[in-house]
């Protein structure tokens, strides 16, 4: 079996298509990581922005003061609130400046959890989990125990960190579509470091289209073998090699050197982002839904992991496809080309029969990858049937089943073509 | 028993492309399958190896079963240079074969300087010429020193040069014991390689084929054709009237001495005798073009 394994993956290894792709992978990676960088807030434009809200909030407590000290009678009460209010924010801003210039995160992160700290004991006080309005409480909640773990463990926040830069999927209502467009994209954290690289990547990749990336490298893994006609096939099936040690070293060759491109990935993007950002934190957290307005945080590794495991599900899922369409049309393009059909429908099926009871059971549905790893997806439909243990379940007796028929139809070739 | 074919059919759709195919080889033997193209050769060679399913009958090779993928260790199969890797070398061809068959990899530079292909073993197949695929052919065929050697088609692509290699190959894989059968259209080479030759027509073995090709030939002229044409159809022996004074039969069916006696108790006088070996040539051109 290692024989037949190494040779396949040999096969593929020396193939030029399989260098180009691997060199398109990396300009891709190299473009990606620029975005990336264009798109990661550095503290220098927090510093801009905070100075110019003391500016304007300095400003606004001069014309405080002037209106009071004009007034008759010496400013009522309102103007006095409002002057009080101002003075403690422009305060705060001035302590987060100074945070900020010196890249005391502690501080800044602590700023966040004193201001954070009441509103969510009063909330939840009051047991308000049931509501839809940004702020949720599930969000302000999660929110202070996002700061908290950065503060626990040290890290060096992505940016930005306010209010507007933190929301969850109970966040249904924003007020105006313009306040829900700006927390949307506030919360879209960028970082070029390493380790957080390499998640932006692995979130793009863990998807469809990357399942589609790894269709398309090994596409003509059983087509180039000439099947039906006289092909390499015949080389193989003269060797002293049962059919179902060629066919399971077929897939194994492909899981294998689909590992490797994944690992060369994790790789490239570590290190093109520790060149030039720093490596990151391996603890970075990541937010995890629970049932019933619960939830956890994950080390960024581990999510990271599991959702390379589930991926690979995914993929064998999609392998067996294409063997199966492999062995049926004999032909590279068409048998990829109905992989990407039948997917596509099936995704689509999946979200059309999303409040079914049978909806877990769907393998189409676990190609949102990060999204079922993190409970966003369970959470976001209400059924945490949705799990990455169901996934690989499900996706497992799919892949058997669809390898099973395949390799029947393999084995029988010779007898259903001539 | 080394091969042992027994009445395999075979049909593509309505039609029956092996019509009952028997073969039975119990010694070490170099046995050429000739016909005219479409007659069932490779066919039968896929179905001996499992390659192709057949309808009905049996096949085994060297005491197995031909569904039996263990026996290519014992059975190798020299087929057509599509089966090649491009991207690969010729090296990792051989090292395959011997990774799979658990033989030492020091074989690879023994076979690649007995077919000749040492300098090019480590470029792409991409970049082999017809010949040198088909010296990469052979020694994947024989690195296992196998026990049957079946080949179909070996000479295509060969320039005289390697033709002779491959023949002398094959004619020393045979005296160290080796069965070889082979498919080939070069009918010179075959009679340079063996005497016994399966004529297929319309995927049946001819049986009138099944003749030694060492055999003689005589063409003799005689004084008086019309009575030495008379005694022999008396005595119920097979001959070719060529002309009217000249007599062809072979030696299976008259020795020359006993012919010589009849003719001499008859006051009928020899004045020539021509002798010849049948070849394989000939014989395929009295079975498939009608000469006589």
């Amino acid at each position: 079996m290692i024989t037949i394994t190494l040779f396949e993956m040999k096969k593929i290894i020396k193939s030029i298509f399989f260098f180009v792709m691997l060199a398109f992978l990396c300009v891709f990676l190299i473009g990606y990581y620029v975005f990336v960088h264009h798109q990661t807030v550095p503290v220098e434009k927090l510093i801009v922005e905070t100075e110019s809200m003391i500016h304007m909030q300095e400003q606004q407590i001069q014309e405080l003061k002037r209106t009071i000290n004009n007034s008759e009678d010496g400013g009522n009460s309102q103007l006095q609130l409002d002057l009080t209010v101002s003075e403690q924010l422009l305060s705060k801003n001035q302590i987060l400046l100074k945070a900020y210039q010196e890249e005391d995160w502690q501080a800044v992160l602590q700023q966040e959890i004193e201001s954070n700290e009441p509103e969510v004991e009063r909330m939840k006080a009051g047991n308000e989990y049931y509501t839809s309005t940004f702020p949720t409480l599930f969000t302000l909640e999660s929110r202070l125990e996002y700061n908290k773990w950065l503060l626990s463990h040290n890290i060096t926040p992505v940016l930005p960190i306010d209010f507007y830069s933190w929301y969850t999927v109970y966040d249904l209502d924003f007020g105006d579509p313009i306040a829900e467009e700006y927390i949307k994209k506030q919360s879209e954290k960028y970082s070029s470091t390493g380790v957080y690289f390499l998640h932006h990547t692995l979130n793009l990749l863990f998807t469809i289209f990357g399942a589609l990336i790894f269709l398309f490298l090994f596409g003509d893994i059983l087509t180039k073998e000439g099947l039906g006609k006289n092909g390499p096939i015949h080389f193989l099936h003269t060797q002293p090699l049962s059919r179902l040690k060629i066919f399971i070293g077929k897939l194994l060759a492909v899981l294998f050197l689909s590992l490797f491109v994944i690992v060369f990935i994790s790789g490239f993007c570590l290190l093109i982002g520790s060149l030039f950002d720093g490596f990151g934190y391996f603890y970075y957290p990541v937010l995890i839904y629970g049932e019933d307005f619960s939830f956890t945080f994950q080390k960024m590794s581990t999510v990271i992991f599991q959702s390379g495991v589930l991926f690979i599900f995914v993929l064998l899922f999609s392998y067996a496809l294409l063997f199966l369409f492999s062995i049926l049309t004999k032909r590279t393009l068409t048998a990829v080309g109905l992989t990407i059909v039948v997917l596509y429908i099936g995704i689509q099926w999946g979200k059309d029969t999303i409040l079914s009871s049978f909806s877990p059971y769907i393998p189409f549905h676990y190609f949102s990858i990060t999204d079922i790893v993190t409970n966003t997806f369970a959470a976001s439909v209400k059924n945490f049937a949705f799990s990455m243990s169901t996934g690989c379940i499900v996706l497992s007796i799919s892949t058997i089943a669809l390898l099973f028929l395949s390799y029947f139809l393999f084995h029988l070739q010779n007898k259903l073509l001539h | 028993m080394i091969i042992h074919i027994q009445n395999v059919k075979k049909r593509y759709k309505k039609e029956w492309v092996l019509k009952g195919i028997n073969i039975k080889v119990e010694q070490p033997n170099i046995i050429a399958l000739v016909g005219p193209n479409g007659s069932g050769k490779t066919t039968l060679l896929n179905c001996m190896t499992n390659l192709l399913s057949f309808h009905e009958g049996t096949v085994e090779l060297v005491g197995k079963k031909h569904t039996d993928p263990s026996l290519f260790k014992e059975v190798s199969f020299l087929q057509d240079n599509r089966i090649l890797y491009g991207n690969l070398t010729g090296y990792d061809h051989l090292k395959f074969i011997c990774n799979v068959q658990h033989l030492s990899t020091a074989r690879i530079t023994d076979v690649a300087e007995r077919v000749g292909m040492s300098s090019y073993l480590k470029k792409r197949v991409r970049n082999y010429s017809l010949g040198m695929k088909q010296h990469l052919l052979l020694a994947m065929a024989i690195i296992n020193q196998p026990k049957l050697l079946l080949l179909d088609e070996p000479l295509n692509g060969l320039d005289p040069t390697s033709a002779i290699t491959m023949r002398n190959i094959l004619l020393e894989l045979y005296n160290e014991g080796t069965t070889i059968l082979l498919s080939s259209h070069n009918l010179d080479e075959i009679d340079r390689l063996t005497n016994t030759v399966y004529f297929m027509k319309d995927g049946a073995i001819l049986k009138e084929s099944l003749l030694d090709l060492n055999m003689r030939r005589y063409t003799v002229s005689v004084t008086d054709g019309k009575k030495a044409k008379k005694i022999l159809e008396e005595k119920q022996i097979d001959f070719t009237s060529i002309n009217e004074n000249q007599i062809s039969f072979d030696e299976t069916t008259i020795d020359l001495q006993t012919f010589i006696d009849y003719m001499n108790q008859n006051d009928i006088q020899i004045y020539d005798i021509d002798k010849q070996k049948i070849g394989a040539e000939r014989r395929y051109q009295e079975l498939f073009e009608g000469a006589k």
